[in-house]
């Protein structure tokens, strides 16, 4: 990606007009992982970290969460990440690249449900902003497509735990706007 | 003649249709269907094909929304709102493009008409998982990446909304790893 089209993407993408705290912030740190992606290949390659993290929070973070049924849930959506990020892997390498590094070790899981759950929404944010972005910035056609499916699934996963927080699950009407 | 009258099978076939409707893999790479097309005429016929959706389900909010008791009326009547924002989003986006957007009907044909919350909580997440399934399968045909990143945001969107209305229903709000058709 040439870097004025990376800087008009990111102009557009980020266009709310407002500070940008919170999940907004964490928002924007996905697009940005995105746009500072060279090619296809960088690309995948940051989003399949991306799900190499979230697989790797969940599977320390999941496990505190003890209300019905957001264990059952931690269970599933690691699954899903974990399927994304092996179809990301797959399709990187369909482009001849080597995969990314690993995402590092996630920080000690927060003491409490709540502290639990503000990092599960913090990943998932991350990711649809990354997602979101990607879809404007990938080269082709079949990895846009591609990787609109996840977002589509990625999307339920941060409303059901915006929804077990107690927040509304669903604040926008457009999964990126973030306004 | 006139036109036949509008049905939820026979639009959902129809922007289904538009969209190059095909078994697919799970997560949609090496599909063998037709690829995305670039022209603005081809990306108003599946944009529009996406905005009847998102009429249909406006209408199903209007017929239900009555039925919803005040704990779960705030999000449909927050749904709805949404779905609006994607039916003037969808429009300006195909006028932009030279299109004519079709208007809404009067009705839409969406089955037995619900009779209480349970069935309306039941259609509106059936509607809303079936938007989730058309948009993604209109997006799949769409060359523009920009229009791809617009109706990926609104599909994004019903899939949240229909993992809000399984939760509710107690079903699992996110049942597969991939969106598929």
């Amino acid at each position: 990606m040439s870097p004025d089209r990376r800087a008009l993407l990111r102009a557009a993408l980020l266009s709310g007009g407002l500070a940008l705290t919170g999940s907004a912030a964490v928002w924007a740190e996905g697009v940005d992982r995105v746009l500072a992606a060279g090619d296809d290949a960088a690309l995948l390659g940051t989003l399949a970290t991306l799900e190499d993290s979230a697989v790797k929070v969940l599977g320390t973070t999941g496990t505190a969460l003890s209300r019905a049924p957001l264990p059952g849930y931690a269970q599933s959506f690691l699954s899903h990440h974990r399927a994304h990020r092996d179809a990301l892997l797959t399709a990187l390498h369909g482009l001849g690249a080597p995969s990314p590094p690993a995402a590092p070790s996630p920080a000690p899981a927060p003491a409490g449900e709540a502290g639990v759950l503000a990092v599960l929404m913090e990943i998932e944010d991350r990711l649809l902003g990354a997602q979101y972005a990607a879809l404007a910035a990938l080269e082709r056609p079949s990895l846009r497509i591609q990787v609109a499916s996840i977002l589509g699934v990625d999307a339920r996963h941060a409303a059901v735990w915006r929804a077990a927080s107690g927040l509304d699950p669903v604040p926008t009407s457009f999964v990126g706007s973030q306004r | 003649m006139p036109p036949p009258r509008p049905t939820r099978r026979r639009f959902l076939g129809a922007a289904g249709a538009a969209a190059g409707t095909a078994a697919l893999g799970a997560c949609g790479a090496g599909s063998s269907q037709p690829g995305p097309t670039g022209t603005p005429a081809d990306s108003v016929h599946l944009l529009d094909a996406a905005l009847v959706v998102e009429h249909m389900t406006i209408h199903a909010y209007d017929v239900g929304l009555p039925l919803l008791s005040a704990a779960t009326a705030p999000r449909g009547t927050a749904f709805r709102q949404h779905h609006l924002d994607h039916r003037d989003r969808l429009a300006q986006i195909i006028a932009g493009l030279g299109g004519t957007p079709t208007a809404a009907r009067d009705t839409y044909d969406i089955g037995p008409p619900p009779t209480d919350e349970a069935g309306m909580l039941s259609l509106a997440a059936s509607l809303e998982e079936q938007a989730t399934r058309t948009h993604y399968a209109t997006l799949r045909r769409l060359a523009d990446p920009g229009l791809v990143q617009a109706l990926g945001s609104i599909m994004a969107d019903e899939a949240q909304h229909a993992a809000v209305l399984r939760t509710v229903l107690q079903q699992d709000p996110a049942p597969a790893a991939f969106v598929s058709m």
